[in-house]
C-alpha cells in the first residue's frame, strides 16, 4: 500500500521533470541553432561586402548590401559569373569558419522550388534547414 | 611552389609524369585507388577512387588545407576497354563513363573552386586518338573520352574569365598497362592510321603537358592535341 502511494506521488513529479528536462533541452538547441544561424548570416553579409569592394561591382548609390538584396535574378548586384565567384567564396568560408561541408550546387539545392540563393538570407535558411550546423559541435 | 595534382598516377604516364615534375621542382599530389610507393620530400599521395564524389571532394580539401589548393590538375586515371558494341555489358559502359568521364569533371570542378579563388588554374584532359579514328571496338572508350573534349570545351569557356585554362591530349599507344587490354594486331593497326607511325612515348606526352602548364600558355585553352600527326 505504501509502494502504491509513493509510486503515486512519484510519477507526476519524474514525468514533470522529464517534461522540464526535454523542454530546457529543445530551448538550449533552439537557442544555439538562432546564435548559429545570426552568426553565419552576419559572416555571409561581411563576405558579400568585401566580394563586392574587391571585384569592384558597381551598384546604384541607394544599394544596401544586407541579408536580403537579390544575389540572382534580374535585379541581382551580379553578373552570372560573379555568382559563381561567391557561391565559391560562401562554400570556403562555412569550411573555414564554420566547418561546415556544404554542396551549394546540390541536387538538394538546385531542385528546390525557391532557390536558396535568392539572397543572404534565404541562403542562411537553406544551411539551417537542411542541417548542415552539427548541434554541439 | 606550384602543386600539381596527377590523377591515376601510381604507375604509366601518370607515375612518370609525377616524377619529372617532382624533378622540375613542383609540388606533386598523386591519388590512386591504392598505395604508392612514389616517395619524396615534395611529394603526396592520396588514397582516392576518382569516380566517388565524396572521395574526390575530401582529397582535394585536403589538398587545399595542407598546399592552398591545386593551381595545375592533370586529369589522367583512365580506364580502356575493348569490346564489340553489341557484346558490351552495361556495366562495362556504367564504369567506363563513371571512372574517365566522371572522374575527370569531379576533380575539374572541385580544383578550380580553388583556382576560381586565386584567379590562376591549368587543367589537363586525357582523350585518345581513338576519338578521330573512330576505332572499332573501342565504341565505349573513345565515347568516354569524347565527352571529356566536349567538357573541355564548355568548361574552358565557362573558366576562361578566371585564367583558368583547360585542354586537352590525345596520346597514340604507349607502352602502358592500358594498351595490354588491346590485342598486338590491333595496336599496329593503329598505328599505321597515324601519320607518324610509332608508339608514343612518355617524353612526347610531357611535350605537351609542359606546353599546357607554362606561364607563356594563358592564351591556349579549349584546345586538343592528337600526338602522331592526327
Amino acid at each position: 500500500m505504501r509502494f502504491l502511494v509513493t509510486e503515486k506521488i512519484l510519477f507526476p513529479k519524474t514525468l514533470i521533470g522529464v517534461v522540464f528536462i526535454s523542454k530546457l533541452v529543445f530551448f538550449k538547441e533552439k537557442t544555439y541553432f538562432y546564435k548559429m544561424k545570426e552568426k553565419i548570416k552576419s559572416s555571409l553579409v561581411k563576405l558579400l561586402n568585401q566580394f563586392v569592394n574587391e571585384n569592384e561591382i558597381e551598384l546604384d548609390k541607394d544599394v544596401v548590401l544586407d541579408e536580403n538584396i537579390r544575389l540572382i535574378g534580374t535585379t541581382s548586384v551580379f553578373d552570372s559569373m560573379e555568382l559563381v565567384q561567391f557561391i565559391v567564396e560562401v562554400e570556403s568560408l562555412l569550411d573555414e569558419e564554420f566547418e561546415i561541408e556544404i554542396e551549394l550546387a546540390s541536387e538538394k539545392a538546385m531542385s528546390r522550388r525557391n532557390s536558396p540563393f535568392i539572397s543572404i538570407s534565404t541562403l542562411t535558411e537553406y544551411i539551417v534547414d537542411e542541417n548542415y550546423i552539427n548541434y554541439g559541435k | 611552389m606550384k602543386t600539381i595534382l596527377i590523377t591515376g598516377n601510381r604507375k604509366g604516364i601518370g607515375r612518370y609524369l609525377s616524377e619529372l615534375y617532382l624533378e622540375k621542382g613542383y609540388h606533386v599530389v598523386g591519388c590512386s585507388r591504392s598505395d604508392s610507393d612514389l616517395s619524396h620530400k615534395n611529394y603526396t599521395h592520396y588514397l582516392c577512387d576518382v569516380k566517388v564524389e565524396s572521395e574526390v571532394k575530401k582529397t582535394v580539401r585536403e589538398i587545399k588545407k595542407k598546399n592552398g589548393g591545386v593551381d595545375v590538375l592533370i586529369n589522367n586515371a583512365g580506364k580502356a576497354s575493348l569490346n564489340h558494341s553489341i557484346l558490351t555489358p552495361s556495366e562495362t559502359v556504367k564504369d567506363l563513363f563513371e571512372t574517365n568521364y566522371l572522374g575527370s569533371f569531379l576533380f575539374s570542378r572541385e580544383c578550380s573552386k580553388h583556382m576560381i579563388k586565386k584567379k590562376w588554374g591549368r587543367i589537363i584532359n586525357f582523350s585518345t586518338i581513338a576519338v578521330p579514328l573512330d576505332l572499332e571496338g573501342e565504341m565505349v572508350y573513345a565515347s568516354s573520352k569524347s565527352a571529356i573534349e566536349k567538357m573541355s570545351r564548355i568548361m574552358s569557356k565557362e573558366l576562361s574569365t578566371y585564367n583558368i585554362t583547360i585542354n586537352t591530349i590525345g596520346p597514340t599507344p604507349v607502352y602502358t598497362d592500358l594498351i595490354k587490354v588491346v590485342p598486338k594486331d590491333k595496336v599496329e593497326e593503329i598505328i599505321n592510321m597515324q601519320t607518324i607511325k610509332r608508339f608514343g612515348s612518355f617524353e612526347d606526352i610531357l611535350n605537351v603537358t609542359d606546353f599546357f602548364i607554362s606561364d607563356e600558355s594563358s592564351f591556349i585553352t579549349g584546345q586538343k592535341i592528337y600526338l602522331g600527326g592526327l
